[in-house]
């Protein structure tokens, strides 16, 4: 499914949507920085480069209860779970993000499925948006990704100067889009030609590139390497690379009461360049140094979740170097892989 | 949309036992008798136990999955869910979720051979669930032996249970406690009969012998499985005949938290039971 959207109805569009859904997406907040915010319609920002932030946090919460329990004095304990139903729509996603949410909805599935975050993601409808120009840290291509991907998307938005093109990918997209057929127009046969154009000036103007993808099942044989150390050194251990980063998913629960009779049993984001986050109850750690922990970051998102679900859990966003407080590079540290690799085929 | 899979069961503790200082255990049934029918429990696999307002612990599941009906946990006062647990009484209620990880492969693996048993301190309940496991099916194994020792006689948990295997006529029970602990000032309230030494050292003068047909399962303290597992390989037992379980800090218990891991393997998915051969493929980071 195939149209265009003037530019100037894009808020009549956002107003229809709102009226039975929340509608997110970038906007410029007071801090100048892009994010995505619950929005009402005219300051939806869908140009220039990512969002410093990215939507995962409308997928998987930073904090959210799971569920209630209430203790009565007679000791009878009931426990309520928490569930949401309520409908979003997220517009103006990046490739890049839409990966890292596709890559959520596979990691929370399988044998055990996580109901929040699948709940959620049923109840979202994903607009993505073809990325035009990359931010300074994009490395996409890195990881064969590309800047018009439209994996994980319902429906797929580019702009096209005066319009945007629109493709519907899912049933959910299509239907939406056939919902609000009289704000949509139809499409013009080479419109879609815009992707292609889109693709190849936006992919031009990325500055960082390595083939991470050569690197694929081969990232492990830098684990007892001394790469680790030279950034472990200069390693705050802020965790502002897992917390920025749309495809981290790890998450710390915790009880935390109301009263003596009530209380929830909620989660929240953790990071594991925490030393309290492998820290046993003996004072044992088996990740307690530095360099182990930012190690296990890389490994992680380039070698564990290749072994375990073929791919690697990294999109080539670059938050987590545009947000280092001192400045490591995640491209710098798959150079260093790389040549620790290739060294060792040699 | 599925169960949820964070909900706990709802368990009332119909019994408490004191093990050993700060050391208890429960005896739990399900709240909901149509929960306790639908589950089952392999031995080696373990659960998070919550104490609500506090948070959840994980814990092995320490009874045997031939006695049906209810399930046993031992756990020692390490933190402020273990401190709520230990606070709470007989008809309390706590939350419980599992049975989560892989087990022992007992009849694959384990039937028809020498079973022995290594275990230190608070490790004993880990096997405790294969150590009944192995004599409510005794005649599918051949010799039973039970190395477990701890610093203090008042250390060693089980201690009705010990009686027991040693009295009986088809298990070796070797008991030990570390050099002072079987002295009175050092809480050692009977006249201590078993070894006085550490466990891979009591392990290796055993009359127990190793072979291809011989397994062992080995758990306590990380310094005690690291010499233990060198004195059974010079016994004789193969790599792959050596099993222990680990562990390492969980919030889920279902591969979803992330802290687990040892390498790509996650000791709550792929773990906890693991054989030296493979132990040895994995970085140490247990």
């Amino acid at each position: 499914m195939r149209k265009r959207l003037q530019k100037q109805k894009l808020s009549s569009l956002i107003k229809k949507l709102k009226e039975d859904a929340t509608v997110i997406a970038p906007v410029m907040t007071d801090k100048n920085e892009v994010d995505f915010l619950p929005v009402n319609s005219e300051e939806v920002i869908l140009s220039g480069a990512r969002s410093l932030y990215s939507p995962k946090k409308y997928i998987f919460k930073q904090s959210e209860s799971m569920y209630d329990y209430t203790i009565q004095d007679s000791g009878k304990v009931t426990v309520k779970e928490s569930c949401e139903n309520e409908k979003q729509i997220i517009m103006g996603i990046r490739p890049c993000d839409l990966h890292a949410i596709e890559y959520m909805k596979e990691f929370y599935s399988g044998k055990y499925k996580d109901s929040y975050i699948l709940r959620r993601l049923e109840n979202s409808v994903l607009i993505g948006l073809a990325c035009t120009e990359p931010s300074t840290n994009c490395f996409c291509t890195s990881l064969g990704n590309s800047p018009v991907d439209t994996d994980g998307s319902d429906i797929m938005m580019a702009d096209a100067g005066s319009f945007y093109f629109v493709k519907g990918i899912t049933e959910k997209g299509k239907k939406l889009i056939e919902n609000n057929k009289d704000i949509f127009e139809d499409s013009q046969e080479d419109d879609e030609r815009v992707l292609s154009d889109i693709k190849e000036s936006c992919e031009k103007a990325i500055l960082e590139k390595i083939d991470v993808t050569a690197l694929k099942n081969k990232v492990g044989s830098a684990y007892n390497s001394d790469i680790w150390k030279k950034y472990s050194d200069i390693c705050v251990n802020c965790g502002a690379c897992t917390f920025n980063c749309p495809t981290c998913t790890c998450f710390d629960v915790a009880d935390t009461s109301r009263s003596k009779n009530e209380g929830c049993h909620y989660r929240t984001w953790d990071t594991c360049q925490n030393f309290a986050f492998t820290l046993h109850a003996s004072g044992h750690n088996p990740r307690s140094t530095s360099e182990e922990r930012l190690r296990q970051r890389v490994m992680h998102k380039y070698q564990y979740t290749v072994d375990q679900m073929d791919q690697f859990s990294c999109t080539g966003c670059g938050r987590c170097t545009q947000v280092c407080p001192v400045g490591i590079s995640m491209i710098a540290i798959l150079k260093d892989i790389k040549e620790v690799v290739d060294n060792g085929e040699e | 949309m599925s169960e949820n899979v964070y909900k706990p069961f709802l368990m009332e503790i119909v019994d408490i036992k004191e093990e050993a200082p700060n050391t208890k255990t429960f005896k739990l049934n399900f709240k909901k008798p149509e929960e306790a029918k639908k589950f089952s429990f392999k031995a080696g696999q373990f659960g998070l136990y919550s104490a609500f307002g506090s948070g959840e612990s994980t814990f092995c599941i320490a009874s045997s999955p031939t006695r049906k009906d209810y399930i046993e946990c031992t756990f020692r006062i390490a933190g402020r869910v273990t401190t709520q647990l230990a606070n709470m009484n007989i008809g309390d209620t706590l939350g419980f979720r599992g049975p989560y990880g892989n087990s022992f492969p007992i009849e694959e693996k384990f039937y028809g051979k020498n079973i022995t048993f290594v275990a230190g301190g608070i490790g004993l309940p880990p096997v405790r669930c294969l150590i009944w496991n192995t004599l409510d099916l005794r005649d599918k194994f051949k010799d039973v032996n039970i190395v477990y020792g701890a610093r203090t006689y008042q250390d060693l948990v089980y201690k009705n249970e010990l009686n027991e295997w040693e009295k009986r006529e088809d298990v070796n029970l070797i008991t030990t406690v570390d050099p002072g602990g079987e002295k009175p000032e050092n809480g050692c309230t009977v006249d201590w009969k078993g070894h006085v030494g550490f466990v891979p050292t009591v392990l290796e003068e055993s009359n127990i012998k190793g072979g291809k047909d011989s397994v062992a399962i080995v758990c306590g303290p990380p310094i005690m499985i690291k010499f233990t597992l060198a004195i059974l390989e010079k016994m004789g037992f193969s790599p792959e005949n050596i099993y222990t379980t680990l562990e390492n800090k969980m919030k889920c218990g279902i591969g979803k938290c992330g802290r687990c891991n040892v390498g790509n393997f996650y000791v709550c998915k792929h773990g906890p039971v693991i054989n030296l051969a493979d132990l040895s493929k994995l970085p140490q980071e247990y």
